[in-house]
């Protein structure tokens, strides 16, 4: 009945599109997906930008054709614009673990992102490949891929396609979530650490299913949906449920070029994980500023489920800013406060980190960062090793986007 | 608009989810075994009816339920209000009665050790110690099988087995933390009727060799094989043929092995005469290969062949990133290092080593029926009253607290921490952990119903679908086997 619904639902958009002005080719648009940038707001944007272009291309096109002769069918075909990217972050991390014996260290050479993007736009269509590097098992494990080799996954692949330029996209496959990436675009700061609802367990910035975005006319923001399989892009399906996500983000003061930073996001997550359907529900919501030079926003994310247990409830409290005080100078913080489980008042992990940073070329960074977990008497027996110390020095280039 | 109302039809027709202690027991187990779910369904259907017949039986095969509730859970786990950050010691990881056992070392002395790695690793001591408390009472509630006087004379005094187990503990800490040797436990007139049994068994078997008798037959040639199908009259116990290329392969398995030993073997000690897949053995570890293998031994002469087991092994699901780092690189190398360092002498048993055999850890030890491992079910008559059981329990405190104390990595340090941490208050220690270990053992007993309910309403795969595509390649396949008579679901 499920499949028979979502084939019905698609055979109603393609057909909605099929009946719908194509719009004009779009000029290759180099926009770096790999850090999750590439929120609706900003492909909107590249999108008109890009139609724009493309117009004036495919005005000069009979200049070209210098016969009168009509140009046969399929030269007159847009074709396909390929959009590479690559971005990496290669760190060295000295680690200082506080237990009740001593305090142990601990320091690696690690590839905290590998990515590997290609993106291919056919007029209205759309299609994306991005390949991370991952470790062959999880944390722990030494089971995998030649011991535990480091190995390329796919992080996105799906197909897509837009409507009225772009005022509505679809995408379906491995695709990106909707709340972690509209963070990470305010924040920038994935490139020291992860966003603390990712680290909490408590989203996946990708999974298996289905987007759909509107946006807002005069870069107001956006509202868009997403239905998954829950279990995030590292796993298979393993439950009957689907997890459903809303996502509204708003530029309140969009109409001023100035302000039009300012954005408030809020999302719902109605989902499950596990072959038992464990609870997973989240609602986030977020006050962010994405402006050039200084970024920043405080965010707070309330979850019934936490991991592998339906019944217990949790949350997660995030400020974060980034800035460039002065041209190529980079500095950034976040605090975050994180509840595992909210009947247990101890089983808390508070987390500091301070980083400054120098772009040396446009697409090379490196960055010193400073980290300090502080776990609650529960979380600190729960998760040996979480009362630490970390010191970080990362190298991070994105070659093929426009993201600094 | 009609999009968006199609969107909510499915989405609507998608929603579902629990949040019940049931779903998390079903999660937290099917995480553990998805692998061995997709590969050989069979088998892990085998865990888990064999986890429904018996208390202890679910305790042994829900080791991820106890991480889950460890690391997800602090309102059934609370911390400690003596220990801040519990120092990461060599542990078992699984500590319970049945992991513990008789072993022959070279000298032919047998002592009582951990005897079973697959989840040995650095562990935070508490973790270890909270589960061998957990295990006890658990052991005492289950102990007396079919005598229900005797079996609630022993539940009744579980607070004193917990108490017992942690005061060894602390005591054996104590000392270890101011210079103690870490000794063997060999056979001793004072250590209760459940170590008692065990020694004098290992003495009477290891001179009878039954295994030999029970395992294996002497054909018209002359020549010993070992049996196929029920072993020592119990059905779901049995020995199948091993495929020829697997067969095949042993001896240069064996060559290999030899060469990860502790001491010196000639290398026709382990000439293979015959080898068959076993079935039905353990309980976490139901699904996973074991095969028998004889060999050859010290002569060609047949009364001293041997025999070996060839146990599949995993992942310990410990913490191989927390400080202080990874003890070893791969799963073979973190059995070997670690079964050295925490026995009380490196050659405990002198043919246990761990090996990839076809891309699969494994760790080959003796098989023989001289080792015993302390058994719940045996703990009955004598062994099943209330000084036997504080007896038995005094013991295994002391041996956890002499793994603890042993040294891999970080020296005594860990010794010394624990012992600060306790000796502060050493009566408020062990009030606040049996409260914890009797509170738990309730837990675990409920969640068994629970288990057993899903195990009745979901099948015996707890709901997980498999497809064709998941199905292990032909030799791994016919490595993993199919066992003849599964076991009934317990009612």
């Amino acid at each position: 009945m499920k499949v028979h619904l979502l084939i019905f639902a698609s055979l109603f958009t393609i057909c909605a599109a099929a009946e719908a002005q194509i719009p004009p080719e779009p000029e290759p648009v180099f926009v770096s997906e790999s850090e999750p940038v590439s929120v609706p707001v900003s492909e909107s944007e590249a999108a008109s930008e890009a139609a724009s272009v493309s117009v004036s291309e495919s005005e000069s096109e009979p200049v070209a054709v210098p016969s009168p002769v009509a140009v046969p069918e399929a030269l007159a075909m847009p074709s396909v614009v390929w959009t590479p990217d690559l971005e990496i972050f290669a760190r060295y991390n000295l680690n200082l673990t506080n237990t009740d014996a001593d305090t142990a260290w601990f320091h690696s050479f690690d590839l905290t992102r590998a990515h590997v993007g290609l993106r291919a736009d056919y007029s209205f269509v759309h299609a994306r490949l991005l390949l991370e590097g991952a470790y062959s098992t999880e944390q722990g494990s030494l089971f995998g891929v030649a011991g535990d080799s480091f190995v390329a996954r796919f992080r996105e692949a799906w197909v897509g396609f837009d409507l009225d330029s772009r005022a509505f996209e679809l995408h379906a496959g491995m695709v990106r979530t909707l709340t972690i990436p509209s963070l990470e675009s305010a924040s920038r700061l994935r490139v020291i650490e992860r966003m603390a609802l990712e680290q909490a367990g408590f989203a996946s910035p990708a999974d298996l299913g289905v987007t759909a975005t509107w946006q807002f006319p005069y870069k107001f923001g956006f509202a868009a949906m997403g239905m998954y399989s829950g279990e995030g892009y590292m796993q298979r399906e393993l439950n009957r449920g689907k997890n459903v996500e809303a996502a509204v983000e708003v530029h309140p003061l969009a109409f001023s070029e100035a302000l039009r930073p300012l954005a408030i996001l809020a999302s719902y997550v109605h989902g499950s994980t596990g072959t038992a359907s464990l609870r997973a529900n989240r609602l986030t919501t977020a006050l962010l500023w994405s402006g050039e030079r200084l970024r920043g926003g405080a965010m707070f994310t309330y979850a019934w489920g936490n991991g592998d247990d339906g019944a217990i409830e949790g949350s997660t409290l995030d400020l974060f800013v980034r800035a460039e005080p002065v041209k190529n100078w980079l500095v950034g913080a976040r605090f975050s406060r994180t509840l595992r489980n909210l009947d247990v008042g101890d089983d808390r992990l508070t987390h500091v980190m301070l980083t400054t940073g120098l772009r040396i070329a446009e697409p090379l960074e490196v960055f010193a960062a400073l980290s300090r977990t502080i776990p609650g008497a529960a979380a600190s027996l729960a998760m040996p090793g979480s009362d630490s110390w970390d010191i970080s020095l990362i190298v991070r280039t994105a070659l093929g986007g426009t993201t600094p | 608009m009609r999009l968006l109302a199609l969107t909510l039809l499915f989405c609507a027709a998608c929603a579902e989810q629990s949040s019940s202690r049931t779903d998390t027991i079903v999660d937290a187990l099917v995480a553990s075994d998805l692998q061995a779910l997709r590969t050989r369904p069979l088998l892990v259907e085998g865990k888990y009816t064999r986890m429904s017949l018996g208390l202890f039986e679910y305790f042994r095969g829900s080791l991820p339920v106890y991480l889950h509730d460890v690391q997800t859970r602090a309102d059934l786990f609370p911390p400690s209000s003596y220990v801040t950050n519990p120092p990461i010691v060599p542990g078992l990881g699984d500590a319970h009665v049945e992991n513990f056992g008789t072993m022959r070392a070279s000298d032919g002395t047998f002592a009582l050790e951990p005897n079973d790695f697959d989840a040995c690793d650095m562990w935070p001591f508490l973790w270890d110690l909270r589960r061998l408390l957990v295990a006890i009472v658990i052991a005492a509630r289950d102990s007396n099988l079919g005598d229900e006087e005797a079996r609630a004379a022993a539940a009744a005094e579980s607070d004193s087995y917990a108490r017992e187990t942690l005061q060894a503990y602390i005591t054996a800490m104590h000392g270890f933390a101011n210079g103690t040797t870490l000794a063997r436990v060999v056979e001793a007139t004072d250590q209760g009727a459940v170590l008692d049994d065990a020694f004098s068994r290992s003495r009477r078997d290891d001179a009878e060799r039954r295994e030999l008798t029970t395992l294996t037959r002497i054909d018209e040639r002359g020549e010993r094989h070992l049996i196929r199908g029920a072993v020592d009259g119990e059905a779901s116990n049995t020995l199948a043929n091993l495929p020829q290329f697997a067969v095949d392969s042993l001896a240069s398995l064996l060559r290999d092995y030899r060469r990860t030993l502790v001491l010196p073997f000639p290398e026709n000690y382990f000439n293979v005469l015959d080898a068959a897949r076993e079935f039905g053995s353990g309980i976490a570890s139901w699904p996973r290969v074991r095969v028998v293998v004889l060999i050859d031994g010290p002569t060609p002469d047949r009364e001293d062949d041997l025999l070996l087991e060839i146990k599949e092994t995993g992942d310990s699901g410990g913490l191989a990133w927390t400080p202080p780092g990874p003890i070893a690189d791969s799963i073979v190398a973190r059995i070997r290092v670690m079964s050295r360092g925490i026995w009380a002498r490196p050659d405990a048993d002198p043919l246990l080593s761990a090996i990839n055999w076809f891309g699969m850890p494994v760790v080959i030890r003796t098989e023989s029926d001289a080792f015993k491992t302390l058994r719940v079910s045996r703990l009955v008559n004598a062994r099943g009253t209330p000084d036997a059981l504080r007896d038995m329990s005094r013991a295994l405190g002391a041996l956890l607290a002499r793994v603890h104390a042993s040294a891999l990595v970080q020296g005594s340090e860990g010794a010394r921490a624990i012992d600060t941490a306790v000796q502060t208050d050493v009566v408020g220690f062990v009030n606040e952990e049996s409260a914890f270990a009797l509170r738990y053992a309730d837990i675990v007993a409920e969640d068994f119903a629970l288990f057993r309910a899903a195990l009745n309403a979901r099948g015996a795969r707890l709901g997980v679908r498999t497809e064709p595509g998941d199905r292990a390649h032909s030799d791994a396949s016919q490595i993993f086997g199919v066992p003849e008579s599964p076991l009934p679901v317990s009612p």
